[in-house]
C-alpha cells in the first residue's frame, strides 16, 4: 500500500512494484488510508511525510499505536532529508527511510528487507 | 618654622607675608617700649622706682616667653583674645601708673581701642589711628597755647603704636573667621552637590528630581514658591515643560511657551541669575490664570531666576518666589542657589545622555532582532524550498528510471541517449537543492561536528573514487600526494571531505588541459594543508574576495558555460570554518588556481 500526495509518486512507485508481481493499493491522504485500513491489512506501507490534512509522522504514530496495524512494516518515503529526519521517522516506529528522490533499486532493497524475497 | 596656610584675603597679602608669630612679637615689642618710655619718663610721680622697673621687667618677660610658644598657636583665634586682655591691662596699667592718664587722652585710647576691635580693615584702621593722633595732637597744641610738657607729645606715638597693636590682632581674627566660614561653606557646597547628585534620579523623572530639589531649596532658602522650568531643545530654547511645587498648584510638565515668562527668557538669554523685586505674578506667569488664586500674596515682593546650565548648554530655569516683604538675597543665598541649580544640569545633561543612549541600545537591539529574525526566515524558506523541490524531481528521476529500465517498453540508442542527459541534468538540479539545505542548515547554526582520529589517505581514497566520474571527459588524473610527516588528523572527516570534494569538482570543471592536484602538506602552528592546485581557466585577482558570495559565478567569464551552482565555496568556506580551519585562495587568469584548505591537526 502506498500513500502520498503527489499521484506521480505514487504511480512510479505502484509501476515498480507491479512490475516485480506485488499488488498496490494507494491512497492520498492519511485518514484515506486510515480508512482503507479499515477493511484490510496490507502487508507493507510505503507513506510519505509532509501531507496536507495529516502529517505522515501523525499517521505512522497512529499505525504504531493501533493493536489491528502495529505490525505492519512502514516504509517512510520522503522529502525529508537530513539526519534528525531520518532519526527522528525511526524513533516514532518506521521500519525503513528512503528518501526523495529514490531508485527502484533502493525501494526493492527497502522493501526485500522487510518481507523477504520475491514475496508477493 | 612651620609655614602658615596661606590666606588669600583682598588688600592684606604685604602684611600677612611675615608669618604672625614675628608680627605679633615685633609689635608687642614697640608696646613695651612705649610703654617703658612712659614709665620711666613720669617716674616718682607715684611708684617707687623698683616697682617701675619690676613692672617693665614683667613685660618684657612675657614677650620673651612667646618665643617658645608655638607657631601653630598663633594661628589660633583663642590664642589672642587671652593676649589682648593681657596687653589691654598692661597698657591701661602703665598709663595710670605714668600719670598720664587725663580724661581727653584716655577717650582718644579708648576709642582707638574700640575702634580696632570693630573696624575690619586693617588699612583703613591705620588711617583713622594717624588722622585721630593728629587731630588730638593739633587740639591739644590749640587748646593750652602753650609749649606743653614734652612727655606729653609722647601720647601720640604711644597711640599710633596701640592702634597698630590691636588692627592687627582685630585683622588677623577677622581673617580667621571668614577662612574658617569659607571652609564651611565650601564643605556645605560640596555636601549638597553630593546629596543632590546620588539623590537625583539616573532616569529622566522630572517629577522626581522637582522634589529633590525642593527639598534642598527649602532647607537653606526658604522659598514659598518654587517653579523649574525645562528647555525642550537647547537650541530653540521656545518651548518648555513647566513644574511647580505643590504650594505652586502642581504643574507637573505642563507644556508652556517659555517666550511667555519675561524672568525666565531673560534667565535664558542672560545666563547669569535674575533678581526682580515686587513682581506681580500675572508678570511672573501670565499663562497662569488659576495659578494666581493660589499665591498669597498678590505681588511677590522679591523673585529670583537661576539658569540651569552645565557645559554651556541650557537645561532650563530655576525660578524662587518669597512671600516674605522686603526680603533680600544674600549673595550666599544666590550663590547656593546657583550650585544646586548647576547640580541639577548635571543630573539632566546626565539623564539625558543616559535616556539617549538607551535609546540608541533599543533601537540597535530591535535592528539586530530584526536581522536575526529575516535570517531565521530566510534559512527557513531555504530548507522549506529544498524539500519541496525535492519531490518534484524525484518525480522526474522516478519516471525517467522507469523508462531507463524500460518499464514502460524499450528503448532506441537514441531515446536512452537523451534520457541520459535528462538525468544528469536532474542530478545537478539535485545537487542545487542539496546544496541549498546544507547552506541553509549551516545558517542556522545546525551543523554539529563528527570528530575522529585518523590517517589522511582513506579520505584521498575515498575523494579519488567519488571524482572518478568527473574526470571521464578530461584528458588527464588528478594526483595526491602526502607529504611526509603529516601527522594522525582528528578532525570533522565528512566536512573536511565535502570541502576538498567541492573544491576538487571545481578544479576538474574548470580545467580542461594540464593537471590538478591534491597535496596535503604541514603548515605553521601544527595545522595541515589541504592544497588542490589546477592548470585551469583562473580567476581575475579583483573577484576572488568573491567568489565566496553566496549565488555568485564570474559572469561573463566562460565559467558560465561550466555547471556549478554558485552555492559551493560559500558552503565550502562554512564548513572549512565550522571545523577551525580556513581557505586561502590564489589565482592567475589563464594559468590556474590554488585553493589552500588549512585546517588544525585537532579539532574537538
Amino acid at each position: 500500500m502506498v500513500v502520498d500526495d503527489n499521484p506521480d509518486i505514487i504511480t512510479i512507485v505502484k509501476t515498480i512494484l507491479e512490475g516485480k508481481g506485488y499488488n498496490v493499493l494507494s491512497a492520498y491522504s492519511g485518514p484515506e488510508l486510515l480508512t482503507c485500513l479499515e477493511g484490510q491489512k496490507p502487508d507493507l506501507i510505503v507513506l510519505d511525510i509532509m501531507m496536507p490534512q495529516m502529517d505522515g509522522l501523525e499517521v505512522l504514530t497512529r499505525l504504531k499505536g493501533a493493536p489491528d496495524t502495529s505490525s505492519i512494516p512502514v516504509i517512510l518515503l520522503t522529502a525529508k532529508v537530513q539526519y534528525e529526519d531520518v532519526l527522528g521517522g525511526y524513533k516514532l516506529g518506521a521500519d525503513y527511510y528512503i528518501t526523495k528522490p529514490f531508485t527502484s533499486t533502493q525501494l526493492l532493497n527497502g522493501i526485500n528487507l522487510l518481507l523477504g524475497e520475491g514475496k508477493s | 618654622m612651620a609655614t602658615n596656610p596661606p590666606i588669600d584675603i583682598p588688600g592684606t597679602a604685604g602684611i600677612f607675608e611675615v608669618p604672625k608669630k614675628i608680627t605679633v612679637l615685633r609689635l608687642r615689642w614697640l608696646v613695651v617700649i612705649i610703654c617703658s618710655y612712659l614709665l620711666i619718663t613720669s617716674q616718682g610721680t607715684w611708684l617707687a622706682p623698683t616697682s617701675v622697673h619690676a613692672f617693665i621687667f614683667v613685660y618684657i618677660l612675657s614677650n620673651i616667653a612667646l618665643y617658645w610658644v608655638e607657631d601653630t598657636l598663633f594661628d589660633s583665634s583663642y590664642f589672642y583674645s587671652p593676649l589682648v586682655i593681657f596687653d589691654t591691662i598692661f597698657v591701661t596699667a602703665s598709663l595710670v601708673i605714668s600719670g598720664q592718664v587725663e580724661t581727653d587722652f584716655y577717650l582718644v585710647y579708648f576709642l582707638i581701642v574700640i575702634l580696632c576691635t570693630i573696624w575690619q580693615d586693617f588699612r583703613g584702621l591705620v588711617v583713622v589711628a594717624v588722622l585721630a593722633t593728629l587731630l588730638y595732637g593739633f587740639f591739644l597744641f590749640r587748646t593750652t597755647h602753650q609749649i606743653v610738657d614734652p612727655s606729653i607729645y609722647l601720647r601720640i606715638p604711644f597711640l599710633f603704636v596701640i592702634s597698630l597693636f590691636y588692627g592687627y590682632f582685630a585683622q588677623v581674627v577677622r581673617v580667621e573667621k571668614a577662612l574658617k566660614e569659607k571652609a564651611e561653606q565650601e564643605a556645605q557646597d560640596m555636601a549638597m552637590i553630593q546629596t543632590l547628585s546620588q539623590s537625583l534620579p539616573s532616569s529622566l523623572d522630572y517629577r522626581q528630581i522637582l522634589e529633590t530639589l525642593g527639598d534642598k531649596i527649602n532647607h537653606v532658602v526658604h522659598a514659598d514658591k518654587f517653579y523649574i522650568f525645562t528647555v525642550n531643545d537647547a537650541a530653540h530654547s521656545s518651548r518648555g515643560l513647566l513644574f511647580g511645587d505643590e504650594k505652586a498648584g502642581e504643574f507637573s510638565g505642563k507644556d508652556v511657551d517659555l517666550r511667555e515668562y519675561p524672568t525666565v527668557q531673560e534667565c535664558l538669554l542672560k545666563r547669569s541669575p535674575v533678581i526682580q523685586h515686587n513682581v506681580h505674578p500675572k508678570q511672573l506667569f501670565p499663562g497662569e490664570q488659576a495659578s494666581s488664586e493660589n499665591l498669597v500674596s498678590p505681588l511677590f515682593p522679591t523673585s529670583i531666576g537661576v539658569p540651569i546650565t552645565f557645559r554651556g548648554e541650557m537645561h532650563g530655569v530655576i525660578l524662587l518666589g518669597f512671600d516674605q516683604e522686603d526680603r533680600l538675597l544674600s549673595s550666599r543665598e544666590i550663590e547656593f542657589c546657583q550650585i544646586v541649580a548647576f547640580a541639577t544640569a548635571i543630573a539632566l545633561s546626565n539623564a539625558k545622555k543616559y535616556e539617549a543612549l538607551q535609546a540608541e541600545a533599543r533601537r540597535r537591539q530591535i535592528i539586530a532582532e530584526q536581522l536575526a529574525d529575516a535570517n531565521r526566515l530566510k534559512s527557513e524558506y531555504l530548507a522549506s524550498t529544498s524539500h519541496e523541490l525535492r519531490t518534484p524531481i524525484a518525480t522526474i528521476m522516478g519516471y525517467g528510471h522507469l523508462l531507463g529500465d524500460g518499464a514502460c517498453g524499450p528503448l532506441t540508442q537514441e531515446q536512452k541517449k537523451v534520457m541520459g542527459r535528462l538525468m544528469e541534468n536532474a542530478r545537478g538540479l539535485l545537487a542545487i537543492v542539496d546544496a541549498l539545505l546544507d547552506y541553509s542548515k549551516i545558517e542556522r547554526g545546525e551543523a554539529s561536528l563528527l570528530v575522529k582520529r585518523d590517517d589522511v589517505r582513506p579520505l584521498l581514497d575515498q575523494l579519488q573514487r567519488e571524482l572518478a566520474p568527473l574526470e571521464n571527459r578530461k584528458p588527464f588524473k588528478v594526483k595526491y600526494e602526502v607529504e611526509e610527516g603529516v601527522p594522525i588528523i582528528q578532525t570533522d572527516w565528512a566536512k573536511l571531505k565535502s570541502v576538498l570534494l567541492n573544491i576538487l569538482s571545481n578544479a576538474i570543471k574548470f580545467t580542461d588541459q594540464g593537471e590538478v592536484r591534491l597535496s596535503v602538506v604541514n603548515a605553521v602552528n601544527g595545522n595541515v594543508s589541504f592544497v588542490v592546485s589546477d592548470s585551469g581557466i583562473g580567476i581575475p585577482k579583483d573577484l576572488i574576495p568573491l567568489i565566496f558570495d553566496k549565488f555568485r559565478q564570474l559572469d561573463g567569464s566562460p565559467a558560465r558555460s561550466y555547471e556549478g551552482t554558485g552555492l559551493g565555496l560559500t558552503i565550502s568556506k562554512n564548513l572549512a570554518e565550522l571545523i577551525g580551519g580556513k581557505i586561502e585562495v590564489e589565482s592567475e587568469v589563464g594559468k590556474g588556481s590554488t585553493f589552500k584548505v588549512t585546517i588544525p591537526v585537532s579539532t574537538n
